[in-house]
């Protein structure tokens, strides 16, 4: 016990004493928060518009006024030609083309069907799936208001006959700052703890103090223990310091228990560090301890956590190998807390699978850890 | 004449690091309170022996007891027994000297009230109770060899293993290192030590000397006596270079290379290079002599162009360096503290590289090569990573680099630190003979001893040059024999003047 | 020339003998590019449906096969209590409920607005937004072809109104994700070799302190920098080739000039390094260098649309992409890939692309000349 204390109280100095690193952990975390938090968004609007229309009448112009009355919509070009709406996409000054052909208030006024083409640049595909739902809504819409018009004309009311009545559950605004920051909480665990860690054994390692270690009576998991409660803590206060800047500032529902996400985040904590200690037990060089944490942690829980892309459109073989990466559980979990206020009768799996985990790579690393040079 | 079962039994050892066997059957006994010496050239495996009694490097074949433990099975209970300084920088940098005696003291459970005994008296007898609250990253070179000795007595070990303790460290530091091994000795423990100084190993009371991974000689110094002088100088004339004489090195005159006038050079508000002046002729070797920070590499750097003064005049090969840096490049030589090699290329391409980048053409490079290859002993090594070469060929092939231009002034920055003392004074000789042909040598360094190579040598003190002058006349107008105690009674003189302002 | 010849050839000794950077270089183009293409899409399918019928009528019927049928929606729950919806939605096993009211068939017999309702779990607002939107347009064509029958009964159908949207995605005409994916993963490769190979060997000189040594060489500071320039220029360009055949592998369409893209490649390569060449001067260790390295590419990767697109971020953030060499290069190269844009179309960004490296260069080249003097 005296002597894991002497060891967390040298780490705790060593770390103190390097401003560099504790800036790193305390600051670069905030900055990616508010960074990840404003840019990942797969919610569109100010989607460039062109229309060429070759009606130029009052039907034409209602439809584009619908379009640009969504809020999703910006007409930035009025095309004179169809060799402009290739020019304008080519170039990817718009992505999407409105075309309406020349008879296109005749056939309204005949009570025909009439097509209008909607050009959409498909290069980056989900955004054109986007784009193509939304233009597909606001020219269906106008069509009904139309025929609406139509059939009043003739004393005729029309009846929808079916009406949808969507009711969202857990993040009614279904913005997606509320699902993006509580998995950041995930990936941001997962970039600094591990490196850090591992750099503090590697370097002790690199400069030969680790010898001086070897040659005294410290037994491996004391030793372990003595890097995982100082860097744990430094995580812990990284975690809690994301926790209330994402909550409070985003202004983040928070539906469930905060006392349960608090001490699952201590395991997940531990679990980083963790991750970081195995690092170090199978690298030599600070250079290869930060591109294998790289590797390891940081890129899959990013990637494979579920956090940006979801599991579920993964190949069979590729979701199971996001269960390899402990972010998975815990951006789950994270989820659930927030947004469900999920208690620990659905969560108990993936807590059980986080624990696991993280005591499984401890005894790795204690395992791994010889106290002999070669 | 030692009494009782030995302490430490090693049977056949032999180790191997990867295709490499760093040791080949090593059989040893050492007594229990003997002071034991293991001797031997830079790569001949005394560290890998070292670590392997230490049971921190297991080995490949054979056995080691220590208190008739064994090191592979009972790893901890030999350690815990035991002291062990490493070559290595051993301390926690960002810690005080205090702190680090505390770490050291609880990691081995040392009680308190024996700890604030047993420090007290360490730092008193190390001189280090005025710098408790400094960190051990700003303490000099021998300041932290002392601390890190004191720091495995802590816990007062029955086995004290020790590393060279006194590589790169100043005499002052190494005598003072030594009283305390003695003292602990004198204690009844047991120590063994690995040292490449002829004089230390004189002051064990039984020395093995290694080779290759062997022992190939093992006995009370007085009997080895000039037999393991011998060993030792036959081993490093294998790789010691051919004459420095070649016709197209030479160069005739006494004209001034070097002439600096009123130099400064300041940091944020502190003064590494305070009011400078000397010059250098052609054919002369010039010593700058001071312990770490007095200044010696910034005024190299400055010299080189690297770095630009505050103020003062410096003239290097008859360029203002102060205005046109670029214009000295090419005409110098300039060998930086670390012999900066590129470690990951081979001796070939790191030849070919500085060759060059010198402007040589590939006839030229081809002959000046041959010429280089010889001079550092590499001729059959010609394409082995730098990385792999021991620290003596490194030293001979970062000066060929350094003079493959055939510079008329070449600058080494403590050439000889790291080096074993062997061969530091084969590299002398090398220096001398290049000095003799025409090449003036401008060279650091902390050694006091080596300045009696010098044709003249400034003494440096806190950016200050306390004297410029030839060696033997220093030594008479002191009446001194010792250069190392001439710079100390000039340090005092030096000291109480400026105590004497305040 | 001699000079840059000869530096040039140490650096490329130098590269050849670390195995640890060509396998990082190896793996960022290769396997990451495979691994990523495969796993990761915005796309969403196999949706987990919940169908809560109290009708049980053939109307609807008719319904729940309209989303059985559609390629969205995979497994399907069929439920008979409310409290269900919430478990199966709760414990994340299923995305969406429709509930189908008891007098469904009778309200539309009658004429009258039937209400269904979608429930749905907004914790994953993308896939949710995403699902939404399916379930309406089924709904609502479902919908239409209840009015198209009943006007028909009427006799009213020929003089109705009608717009019909006529969607063309262009350059994606099947709206494969993968295209996008594996241009994406190039460019960041492209870009993370830049930015981490340069500055890695630029530190490492000041780490072993040759610096010194090459600066009293006649070496000028300018050839010093190329001759770290043209191996990373070099290693980028031929890592190209592999990535390429991945492309191929996956049927990315290669419609414009393979030379632009190789071009546009270098003049890319040339900015990144000049942002690596930039961190080297303000880092003082390969560990700094690492870390800011990262953190540097992270933020950037998101600036440039490479992964979310550009329009989804806050205006500030969209203003300052522009800046983001790498925003450049991933329009640039979509434009050759998809749209055989040529450089009559691409010469303005390339440009600009190019005035960034020159810019960041200029800049690094003060840093240096401030610390390395001469």
């Amino acid at each position: 016990m005296k002597i894991l204390l002497a060891l967390i109280k040298k780490e705790t100095k060593e770390i103190i004493r390097d401003p560099v690193t504790l800036g790193t952990a305390v600051f670069l975390p905030l900055v990616l928060l508010f960074l990840f938090g404003y840019a990942i968004s797969l919610d569109i609007d100010e989607i460039q518009m062109a229309v060429y229309d070759q009606d130029k009448s009052q039907d034409s112009t209602g439809l584009i006024d619908a379009f640009t009355k969504s809020g999703y919509f910006e007409l930035n070009y009025d095309l004179g030609s169809a060799e402009d709406a290739d020019r304008v996409l080519d170039r990817g000054q718009s992505t999407i083309v409105v075309v309406i052909p020349p008879d296109f208030s005749k056939q309204i006024l005949a009570g025909r069907k009439t097509n209008i083409q909607l050009l959409i640049d498909g290069t980056f595909s989900s955004k054109a799936l986007i784009i193509s739902n939304y233009a597909t809504a606001v020219v269906n819409e106008y069509s009904k208001q139309l025929m609406e018009l139509n059939l009043a004309g003739r004393e005729l009311v029309l009846d929808t006959p079916v009406k949808v009545v969507p009711r969202v559950w857990y993040n009614p605004p279904m913005s997606s700052v509320n699902y993006i920051v509580p998995g950041l909480f995930a990936v941001l665990l997962m970039a600094f703890p591990p490196i850090l860690t591992a750099l503090s054994i590697v370097r002790e390692k690199e400069r030969g103090t680790i010898e001086q270690i070897y040659v005294s009576p410290i037994r491996p998991f004391v030793f372990i223990l003595g890097k995982i409660i100082p860097y744990g803590a430094i995580a812990f206060g990284e975690m809690l310091l994301i926790l209330a800047t994402g909550t409070l500032w985003f202004g983040i529902p928070f539906e469930g228990s905060v006392f349960l996400l608090i001490a699952i985040s201590l395991i997940y904590v531990l679990c980083t560090v963790s991750i970081g200690l195995f690092v170090s037990t199978i690298t030599k060089t600070q250079l290869a301890a930060v591109l294998l944490s790289l590797i390891i942690a940081l890129m899959p829980s990013f990637l494979f956590s579920g956090f940006l892309f979801p599991i579920t459109s993964m190949p069979y073989m590729l979701q199971l190998y996001t269960y390899v990466f402990p972010a998975r559980y815990f951006n789950d979990i994270s989820r659930d807390i927030f947004l469900k206020g999920a208690g620990i009768e659905y969560l108990w799996s993936n807590i059980l699978l986080l624990i696991i985990y993280t005591i499984v790579l401890f005894y790795i690393t204690s395992l791994r850890f010889k106290k002999k040079i070669a | 004449m030692f009494p009782g079962k030995p302490i430490i039994e090693i049977k056949g050892l032999k180790r191997r690091f990867e295709k490499n066997w760093a040791l080949q059957g090593i059989e040893l006994q050492i007594e229990k309170g003997e002071l034991f010496g293991i001797v031997g050239p830079d790569g001949s495996g005394k560290t890998t022996l070292l670590q392997s009694v230490c049971a921190i490097l297991d080995p490949t074949e054979g056995s080691i007891t220590v208190n008739g433990f064994d090191s592979v099975k009972d790893a901890p209970l030999i350690t815990s027994g035991l002291g062990y300084m490493s070559q290595a920088y051993s301390l926690y940098g960002d810690l005080t000297v205090e702190e680090n005696l505390e770490f050291f003291a609880k990691i081995r459970g040392v009680p308190e009230a024996s700890f604030i005994e047993r420090k007290k008296k360490l730092l008193e007898f190390s001189d280090l109770t005025p710098f408790l609250k400094r960190r051990t990253k700003h303490l000099s070179g021998g300041m932290q060899k002392k601390l890190a000795l004191c720091s495995n007595l802590v816990h007062e070990p029955d086995i004290l293993i020790l590393d060279e303790p006194t590589l790169g460290v100043d005499p002052i530091s190494r005598r003072q290192l030594w009283d305390i091994i003695r003292e602990y000795h004198d204690r009844g423990k047991t120590i063994i030590v690995a040292t490449s100084y002829m004089d230390e190993a004189a002051r064990c009371e039984r020395v093995a000397f290694l080779l290759e991974g062997k022992v190939i000689a093992c006995d009370v110094p007085k009997r080895l006596g000039d037999r393991l002088e011998d060993l030792f100088f036959t081993h490093i004339q294998k790789i010691s270079p051919a004459g420095m004489d070649v016709p197209f090195l030479r160069k005739e005159g006494r004209e001034v290379l070097v002439d600096v006038k009123g130099l400064v050079r300041r940091f944020d508000g502190f003064t590494a290079v305070d009011n400078m002046s000397f010059d250098v002729r052609r054919g002369e070797i010039f010593g700058f002599v001071g312990p770490n920070g007095s200044g010696k590499t910034t005024t190299i750097k400055i010299l080189c162009g690297i770095i630009p003064p505050t103020s003062g005049e410096v003239t290097v090969v008859g360029v203002n360096v102060t205005n046109r840096p670029e214009d000295v490049k090419g005409k110098i030589g300039y060998m930086s503290q670390k012999f900066s090699l590129y470690m990951d290329l081979t001796v070939t391409e790191n030849i070919s590289f500085f060759g060059r980048v010198y402007g040589l053409g590939w006839d030229e490079l081809t002959k000046r090569k041959k010429w280089v290859l010889e001079m550092a002993g590499l001729k059959e090594k010609e394409n082995i990573i730098t990385n792999d070469l021991s620290g003596p060929y490194r030293q001979r092939l970062a000066l060929g680099c350094a003079l493959i231009h055939h510079p008329d002034i070449v600058f080494l920055d403590e050439p000889t630190s790291g080096v074993d003392p062997v061969s530091r004074q084969s590299f002398w000789e090398m220096i001398k003979s290049l000095a003799g042909m025409g090449t003036s040598i401008f060279v650091t360094t902390h050694y006091i001893d080596e300045v009696e190579n010098c044709d003249r040598v400034a003494f440096l003190h806190r950016g200050r040059a306390l004297a410029i002058e030839n060696p033997s006349k220093l030594k008479a107008q002191y009446d001194m024999n010792s250069m190392e105690d001439i710079f100390i009674r000039m340090v005092r003189k030096a000291d109480e003047n400026s105590a004497g302002f305040n | 020339m001699q000079r840059i010849v000869a530096a040039t050839k140490k650096e490329f000794l130098q590269f050849s003998r670390d195995r640890m950077l060509i396998l990082l270089i190896l793996w960022t183009y290769t396997i990451e590019v495979v691994l990523c293409t495969y796993a990761l899409s915005f796309d969403v399918t196999n949706l987990r449906l919940i169908v809560y019928d109290q009708d049980r009528s053939q109307t609807s019927q008719r319904v729940i096969e309209k989303f059985t049928e559609s390629e969205y929606f995979g497994e399907t729950f069929l439920v008979s209590d409310p409290e269900e919806i919430n478990n199966l939605l709760d414990a994340g096993k299923a995305d969406i409920g429709i509930v189908i009211p008891p007098d469904f068939s009778e309200r539309l017999k009658e004429g009258r607005t039937a209400d269904i309702q979608i429930i749905l779990s907004g914790t994953n607002s993308n896939t949710a937004n995403i699902a939404r939107n399916y379930a309406i347009s089924i709904i609502n064509s479902f919908s239409l072809d209840v009015i198209v029958n009943d006007l028909a009964a009427e006799g009213v159908l020929t003089s109705v109104p009608a717009i019909e949207p006529e969607i063309r995605i262009w350059y994606n005409s099947e709206l494969e994700f993968r295209y996008f994916m594996v241009i994406s993963m190039i460019v960041v490769a492209g870009v993370l070799v830049g930015i981490v190979h340069i500055a890695a060997t630029m530190v490492r000189e000041k780490e072993t302190g040759t610096v010194d040594q090459l600066i009293v060489t006649p070496l000028k500071k300018y050839e010093i920098i190329i001759s770290k320039i043209v191996p990373t220029m070099t290693v980028g360009l031929l890592a190209l080739i592999p990535s390429l055949l991945i492309a191929l592998w996956f049927k990315v369409p290669i419609r414009g000039s393979l030379l632009l893209f190789f071009v546009t490649s270098a003049v890319a390569l040339f900015s990144s390094m000049g942002i690596g060449v930039y961190i080297s001067t303000i880092s003082g260790n390969l560990q700094q260098a690492l870390l800011i390295a990262f953190f540097v590419l992270f933020p950037l990767m998101f600036l440039s649309g490479t992964l979310v697109p550009i329009e989804s971020m806050p205006l500030a953030l969209q203003y300052l992409s522009y800046l983001s060499p790498v925003r450049y290069y991933m329009e640039i190269t979509l434009g050759i890939f998809l749209k055989a844009n040529g450089l009559t179309i691409l010469w303005p960004k390339l440009i600009t692309l190019f005035a960034i490296g020159i810019l960041l260069f200029s800049f690094s080249l003060y840093r240096l000349g401030k610390k390395m003097y001469a």
